[in-house]
């Protein structure tokens, strides 16, 4: 083609540069995840976690393995903008089309931000001054009204905003009748979650497995609790989708409480590598 | 399948799906693929060398940071790159500022010969850059990939989450803002020239 020539040193330095943010971050990759409390009554209440198997079917697993989960399409890319305290968003230019929408909220000061369905995240001045970003997926009612979120008087945050039109999949069924895929939006898991061992493999861990290793903070004062906690490193097998052949290890990085703790873990408190997840 | 203009019948998935696995010089090939294009079509943007090269470095490094959003059309990532491209352009330094240590760690040539060949093309960029900056964001994205980009209509409304009906009256409003804007277009303006202009 012809066009300006892009500057060769520049080039090659950003080709080199690119190979390494990708092996390095995938290998980092440890996202700030926060989702709905699950809690009985009414009203929501904001709760901070970390990734889960989640940030693994979203993040990690390419796509011909997303299966039972909802298969992403982004409706154009957006930009960050920095806000303070709450905001409304309007829909009106949302893309035909839209039934989800990705945030993208990197918190500047301390204080807590509620999503529009209820979910959210609190962030201490150790978060606001460490840049911590957190990644949230959410669908859209059929009602679709300006998307309003209730943040902290004077909480400095930034949001970028995505709209996305999510389509569903299914599900596989095995010989030993276990569905194998990724979590779904409404948060139901398949038996067997599509996972990348640490040692590259693709296959699946165990829901039951995971589940036995990440109890649920009951409220935020208590994921808080749990998030000062020292972490360290577990790992639960990966199977193939027949539920029995192990093809490797998947980590997880654990903030358990006392009690709670899991027996097999093998002391590491470094940040989890490929195929890791980091979970409270 | 219609290919976009100068790329060969390639397909991106097996590298994609190879990078998004964490293999870097698979992200390397892509990168090696389709980095001329989306560099012009950064210059056509911006106008400006320098700003081209940030801008295509900002285009991979959101494609690998959106990797779990980004949908690739008709087998290739070159679609999504050129929209964030634009993306990016309609607001260079806030689009950038996440990337600017990495940027700035970036090997360059110094500044200090005259390169005629790139003033030549800039001079040819500056009316389309003008041009370019006065359409909506919406409009940008569309003109990219149809007028500028060549890529079918159908496509790149899918992409851009538009119905086929709108996108062509969408083209049809953003092709007469175009021509108002560049009534004395040069002939020789580089490709991709949107000669739907006319």
């Amino acid at each position: 083609m012809t066009g300006p020539t892009p500057d060769p040193r520049f080039t090659a330095s950003l080709r080199a540069a690119l190979v390494n943010e990708v092996r390095t971050t995938t290998a980092a990759r440890t996202p700030r995840r926060w989702r709905p409390a699950a809690v009985a009554g009414a009203g929501a209440v904001v709760v901070a976690l970390t990734g889960g198997s989640i940030a693994v079917a979203e993040g990690l697993v390419p796509l011909p393995f997303r299966t039972g989960g909802s298969y992403d399409v982004a409706l154009g890319s957006g930009v960050p903008t920095t806000h303070v305290g709450s905001l409304t968003v309007p829909v009106d230019d949302m893309p035909k089309g839209t039934n989800g929408v990705r945030f993208e909220v990197a918190c500047l000061s301390p204080g807590t931000i509620t999503y529009p369905d209820g979910a959210g995240l609190t962030c201490d001045a150790a978060d606001a001054s460490a840049g911590s970003r957190s990644l949230y997926t959410a669908d859209l009612s059929s009602e679709k009204g300006p998307l309003a979120f209730d943040v902290t008087p004077g909480m400095r945050w930034t949001l970028e905003l995505t709209w996305l039109r999510r389509s569903p999949t299914d599900w596989q069924t095995n010989a030993r009748g276990e569905t194998s895929g990724v979590t779904k939006p409404g948060g139901s898991s398949p038996d067997l979650v599509a996972a990348i061992a640490t040692n590259g493999a693709q296959g699946y861990y165990r829901a039951s497995e995971y589940a036995a290793l990440t109890p649920q903070p009951r409220n935020p004062e208590e994921a808080a609790r749990w998030g000062r906690l020292p972490s360290r490193t577990v790992t639960i097998p990966v199977y193939a989708s027949d539920g029995t052949t192990v093809l490797g290890e998947f980590e997880l990085t654990v903030h358990s409480p006392d009690g709670v703790a899991p027996a097999a873990t093998n002391g590491e408190t470094e940040p989890p590598r490929q195929g890791s997840a980091s979970t409270s | 399948m219609r290919t976009l203009l100068g790329v060969d019948d390639v397909d991106d998935t097996a590298l994609w799906q190879r990078s998004t696995a964490g293999d870097g010089e698979a992200f390397a090939l892509l990168f090696d693929r389709h980095h001329a294009r989306v560099h012009r079509h950064a210059h056509r943007l911006t106008a400006d060398r320098h700003d081209a090269e940030d801008l295509t470095a900002g285009a991979f490094l959101e494609l690998w940071r959106c990797r779990d959003r980004v949908r690739l059309v008709d087998g290739s990532v070159l679609p999504w790159l050129l929209v964030t491209t634009s993306n990016l352009a309609r607001n260079h330094a806030r689009g950038l500022r996440r990337y600017r240590d990495f940027l700035s760690r970036l090997d360059r040539e110094p500044a200090t010969t005259h390169d005629v060949a790139a003033d030549e093309w800039t001079d040819l960029d500056e009316p389309w850059a003008g041009a370019l900056a006065q359409l909506s964001a919406a409009d940008l994205r569309l003109v990219t990939l149809v007028l500028l980009e060549d890529h079918p209509l159908a496509s790149a409304a899918s992409l851009l989450g538009l119905t086929p009906q709108a996108a062509k009256s969408r083209l049809h409003r953003a092709r007469q803002r175009l021509r108002a804007l560049l009534p004395d277009r040069h002939p020789s303006t580089p490709a991709r020239t949107p000669g739907d202009l006319r």
